[in-house]
């Protein structure tokens, strides 16, 4: 016989184990019709971009907090970047912010800038930088509520990791609450995940969910920076409903893309990938951290600038509304120094796993790097092409027609990276960083001040600057030493240089 | 990148696979290359006047473009 406290414990216990069977991940919602005035899409949240304004892109890479600081720290500098406009008023560079990409650890960065624009600088470091994420989503594993949520099929690891950054992070706010604020006010936001079905970048914007009849309205920002950071075998793959019916038909890039003979590989495959999402028996979306398809948050800029698929940035190139177009890349990589090709024994099973991890996504991010500095060189080439022409004819033939030169934005692209630090030992400290949701305060610092260093010396950004405003000059930065040594311990003299 | 321009007797607004790219000419009647990338595309031409133009649409495959010889759709209003 069970007396009175055993029968109490008997009944809690059914009670959360009926509680924990019922757990259900949140259903992203259903979309009636598409339409493009409506949802969380570019055109709806930016007004038109302006030709004497900086178009400028934020691509904010994965990395865990590395990242997220690292990115914050461009953001500070950002923020303090000041030039003097054509009509002679000062402005700062962060409000010409058109879109922020990201991916992981940049994820969070990005979506806290985008809810919170006002707090920002102030509030983001405590919410998520100095705080030990890592040991508070452990801690969520040892709440026995949990345990029996876990057990349904519908609830698993990143559901519960999406639930406590909603609550404690993103204050639980939906992408409804993001297109409240005016437009204009905020960079659209991108964050991209991966889906694995089809091992294609999924990023959270109403164009993308057209394909699933869903509306983003009712999502949590804290699902898609869930998703985005959803790191293979820690947390599990997060899952969204693809309803696909009667929302109305496929964009129209999507018919012509899908004709092989007649587009370049890629197109064909963007497309296919698209329209698989109305496949019939495809009801659900399985989706990893965006780093498995494109690391660095750059592949949805670059497919916007290069291309008038989807949402589209060429489209207003044509428009002749792109006057400037700036693109920051916030790349917090980390380069590993090996050294078991000083020993016959083969490295062990967690550092192959690493390799495997961080190996090809290295390469693929070097690939979208190169891609989008050759494509910005390659229109400045056949910019000056044209010029070269008319200034021939102008020479030679003063009565042929002037030839129209269509491309008439000025680009640039910067890199931020740690392998461009030119002091050896705070390169090769930053380059030796972990992945995870935890560092040290001073790491945290550093990697803030490291980042406006960069930015400031990045030769790109500052021909980019004084292109836009010959009168503005970098800041100078100097990393505080005793930071270096806190973080890198004290090296020799022959590992530094200056900086 | 591939070069594209419409010419039409009047003036109108180039439409590719359903987005709006802005107008084919400038006021001066100088034509407005467009930019798009390689492939299959569905172009028409939306005049300025509201009228109908001819070909409704036009489907063709843009490569091998430059700035100095854009591809030419061409269009009657």
């Amino acid at each position: 016989m069970l007396d009175v406290k055993g029968g109490l414990k008997l009944l809690f216990i059914l009670m959360v184990g009926i509680c924990g069977g019922c757990a259900h991940y949140p259903d992203n919602p259903p979309l009636s019709a598409i339409s493009p005035s409506t949802g969380y899409r570019y055109s709806v949240v930016r007004q038109q971009p302006m030709r004497d304004k900086p178009f400028v892109i934020l691509a904010l890479s994965g990395g865990g907090t590395r990242a997220a600081a690292f990115s914050f720290g461009l953001m500070e500098e950002l923020a303090q970047v000041e030039y003097v406009t054509q009509e002679g008023a000062k402005r700062r560079l962060i409000e010409d912010v058109e879109i922020v990409s990201s991916v992981s650890g940049g994820s969070f960065t990005a979506a806290y800038y985008a809810l919170f624009p006002e707090s920002f600088f102030n509030d983001f470091p405590q919410q998520f930088l100095y705080r030990n994420i890592q040991r508070e989503l452990f801690l969520q594993m040892f709440n026995p509520y949990n345990w029996f949520r876990l057990a349904s099929p519908d609830f698993s690891r990143i559901d519960m990791a999406d639930q406590y950054y909603n609550k404690t992070i993103f204050k639980e706010k939906t992408f409804a609450y993001l297109l409240e604020k005016p437009r204009g006010r905020v960079p659209f936001l991108v964050l991209n995940a991966t889906n694995i079905s089809t091992n294609h970048r999924f990023e959270f914007t109403q164009d993308q969910f057209d394909l699933l009849c869903s509306d983003m309205n009712g999502i949590t920002v804290s699902r898609a920076v869930a998703a985005s950071s959803d790191f293979p075998v820690a947390f599990t793959p997060l899952t969204l409903n693809n309803y696909k019916e009667n929302c109305g038909a496929l964009p129209e890039w999507i018919g012509p893309a899908l004709v092989k003979e007649s587009n370049p590989k890629r197109r064909y495959l963007e497309a296919a990938a698209a329209q698989s999402y109305r496949d019939r028996d495809r009801r659900f979306v399985h989706l990893l951290d965006g780093g498995l398809s494109d690391n660095l948050g750059l592949r949805g800029p670059f497919q916007a600038v290069t291309t008038t698929d989807s949402w589209s940035i060429l489209q207003w190139a044509n428009w002749e509304r792109l006057g400037r177009l700036m693109v920051i890349e916030a790349n917090a990589k980390t380069t590993k120094q090996r050294t078991w090709d000083a020993s016959s024994k083969p490295p062990g099973l967690s550092t192959v796993l690493d390799v495997i991890t961080s190996g090809p996504m290295d390469d693929v991010s070097l690939d979208s790097i190169e891609s989008t500095d050759g494509h910005f060189k390659q229109m400045k080439q056949l910019s000056r092409t044209v010029d070269s022409c008319n200034s021939h004819f102008a020479d030679n033939c003063p009565n042929v027609r002037k030839i129209y030169n269509p491309i008439t934005t000025d680009f640039t692209f910067a890199e931020l990276t740690f392998d461009d630090i030119p002091d050896l030992r705070l390169r090769r400290c930053l380059q030796e960083l972990p992945t995870s949701f935890s560092l040290p305060s001073e790491t945290v610092d550093l990697l803030r001040t490291t980042a406006g260093y960069l930015l400031m010396n990045s030769d790109e950004f500052v021909d980019g600057m004084k292109r836009l405003d010959p009168s503005w000059k970098p800041r100078g930065i100097i990393i505080d030493e005793e930071l270096i040594d806190q973080v890198c311990g004290r090296g020799s003299e022959a590992d530094s240089g200056g900086h | 990148m591939e070069f594209f321009q419409c010419p039409c007797p009047k003036r109108g607004n180039v439409i590719l696979d359903g987005n709006d790219q802005g107008p084919n000419k400038d006021d001066e009647g100088q034509l407005l290359p467009k930019k798009c990338n390689a492939g299959l595309h569905t172009i028409a031409l939306r005049c300025s006047d509201g009228k109908q133009c001819s070909p409704q649409f036009v489907k063709v495959e843009i490569k091998d473009t430059d700035p100095i010889s854009p591809m030419e759709v061409s269009f009657q209003c």
